[in-house]
């Protein structure tokens, strides 16, 4: 038989097998060698002393903490506020919705430095709308809230666009089913759309996460980066490289670890929600 | 297998993580001055924007100070002209320490510091930079026109080193033959050594001190006594300050006698701009 489709288990998707199986294989594997691929040099860059040095130090340390609960409430920002938006950019049909669409994936093609020049300019001390909070007594530059805004306005268009996504492949049927046998609609919502856009959300989430915390150019120029203030794990990287290019190393493979991490435990919980009897 | 992974995968930065556990709360704005004997003030935080030139010797100064009046004093590097750019936009911060003069200039003419402020604190020299034992043979600024050697310079608008580079050129009348051919052009002054150390240029126009921190590594060409006349690394308290006493007194801690050995150390020149005391070893 020479099906290029196995289907053992009807219930799972196509296998490809054979010689299609083998091409894509190979392809996958020039893809990790070419993208991936330099990270290995960060490996076999520097020797394991120094690394180890660069990764004990509390500059390191402090760096990678402030990333990790800046990054966490950017995120939360970007779900509360972000999560609205996905559901009504993939379910209501209003005027103008193309633009909107438009306007929140703006930040995804411009360069963070200019969400950077643009944050200072509306949220500074001397900015637009800033200069209020400046006035007030509660400015938001070179502060650990303007790391904060910073990666919330970076990241957050990522988290939008994939829970849209996400939401989008739920078929409107299974809703209005819902909808027929009794429940509300933020009922369904909750309980019906949502868990079957399950893995995409998390996904949407985890993206996100990992942009906000790599988050450099419009964090450098809206918080600076003051050690133990507003200094994040990538300017930390960034201003050890000025000198000390191993113990940046050291730090670079520590946020490697960590996302590492991250992404198991993502993948972890996405398996556990595709067999909760979701759709695949 | 998967489990494997996984678990290493949270093992080691936990590990990681406890190792350093003991160490001093990071990333949380200090609720309680240090053991020592502390005044009844609330601890003093001062915010200094600095270029990238005075790095190694300032973060040490600013610790020493620190622990010694029980302040805290917030550091941010950076290319001298980015570092202006963000304090003058923002109306911001109590000291500036840019890599050199002409910023200083800058910033008084934009009326960003207090000119009565400013202080010379230690010398620069610019020379040529070259990985150590010179392997290219540079002997000089015409070296830089030759099509094997790979040149890095600062960038002019931002770097003092970049228009320090710029106007030697200028002056031997090569700069339009060497510009094009420039590898890249580096954003800040510790930003042009990281390209000599990693290898990305045969040759940089770069400082005095980075041969002297980096001995195993680069090595210094003299250039001309035209165009290597000392530069200072001055610094001046930020017009915005709202704690302009405490500034000064940061000022003059820093150009004064207990903090020369420690700028000499790192390889800097004390003193007069005719190097009257020399650096360390």
């Amino acid at each position: 038989m020479s099906h290029a489709l196995s289907r053992h288990d009807t219930r799972a998707p196509g296998r490809y097998l054979g010689l299609a199986g083998g091409v894509l294989v190979a392809m996958t594997v020039v893809f990790l060698l070419l993208a991936v691929g330099p990270l290995l040099g960060l490996f076999l860059y520097t020797p394991l002393p120094h690394a180890l040095r660069g990764m004990l130090m509390e500059e390191a340390w402090q760096a990678l903490l402030l990333t990790l609960w800046t990054s966490a409430i950017a995120v939360a920002l970007a779900v509360v506020l972000g999560l609205p938006a996905a559901i009504c950019l993939a379910r209501v049909d209003f005027r103008g919705r193309v633009l909107v669409n438009a306007l929140i994936e703006l930040p995804i093609a411009l360069p963070p430095l200019v969400l950077g020049v643009a944050l200072i300019l509306v949220w500074g001390r001397q900015g637009l709308l800033g200069h209020f909070l400046s006035d007030a007594g509660h400015p938001l530059s070179f502060t650990p809230l303007a790391v904060v805004a910073a990666q919330f306005v970076v990241a957050s268009p990522f988290f939008v666009r994939i829970a849209k996504a996400a939401i989008e492949q739920v078929p409107v049927s299974l809703e209005e089913a819902s909808i027929t046998l009794g429940r509300s609609l933020p009922a369904t919502l909750a309980l019906v759309t949502l868990p079957l856009a399950g893995r995409g959300l998390l996904g949407a989430l985890i993206t996100c996460w990992a942009r906000a915390m790599g988050e450099f150019g419009a964090t450098i120029l809206f918080a600076g980066s003051f050690p133990g203030r507003t200094q994040t794990a990538p300017t930390a990287i960034f201003n050890l490289m000025q000198n000390d290019v191993e113990s940046a190393v050291g730090l670079a493979l520590i946020m490697l670890a960590f996302s590492a991490l991250a992404f198991v435990v993502a993948q972890m919980g996405a398996r556990r929600l595709t067999t909760a009897g979701g759709m695949p | 297998m998967r489990h494997l992974v996984a678990i290493a995968a949270i093992a080691v930065p936990l590990a990681l993580l406890l190792a350093t556990g003991c160490r001093q709360a990071p990333g949380v704005p200090p609720a309680a001055a240090p053991a020592s004997p502390a005044p009844q003030a609330p601890r003093e935080r001062l915010t200094v924007f600095a270029g990238a030139a005075s790095k190694p010797a300032l973060e040490e100064l600013a610790r020493i100070y620190g622990e010694k009046h029980g302040a805290v004093v917030d550091i941010t590097f950076g290319g001298s002209g980015s570092m202006l750019t963000q304090f003058s936009q923002e109306h911001y911060g109590d000291l500036y320490v840019p890599g050199s003069d002409d910023f200083m200039d800058k910033a008084e003419a934009k009326e960003a510091v207090l000119k009565d402020t400013r202080t010379p604190l230690v010398y620069l020299v610019p020379t040529l930079g070259v990985a150590k034992g010179n392997p290219k043979h540079i002997k000089g600024l015409a070296d830089l026109s030759r099509p094997d050697v790979r040149v890095v310079v600062g960038e002019p608008k931002s770097v003092c080193l970049g228009a320090i580079a710029r106007d030697a050129l200028q002056a031997e009348g090569i700069w339009d033959e060497v510009a094009p051919r420039v590898a890249s052009y580096a954003t800040s002054c510790e930003n042009v050594l990281q390209v000599l150390l990693l290898g990305e240029a045969d040759v940089i126009i770069g400082w005095d001190v980075f041969a002297r921190q980096h001995p195993d590594k680069v090595e210094s060409v003299p250039l001309p006594a035209k165009y290597s006349r000392p530069r200072n690394i001055p610094a001046a308290v930020i017009k915005w300050s709202t704690q302009p006493e405490a500034a000064r007194a940061l000022i003059e801690f820093l150009a004064g006698p207990e903090a020369r050995p420690v700028w000499q150390k790192h390889g800097y020149t004390t003193g007069s701009s005719t190097g009257a005391a020399k650096p360390g070893p």
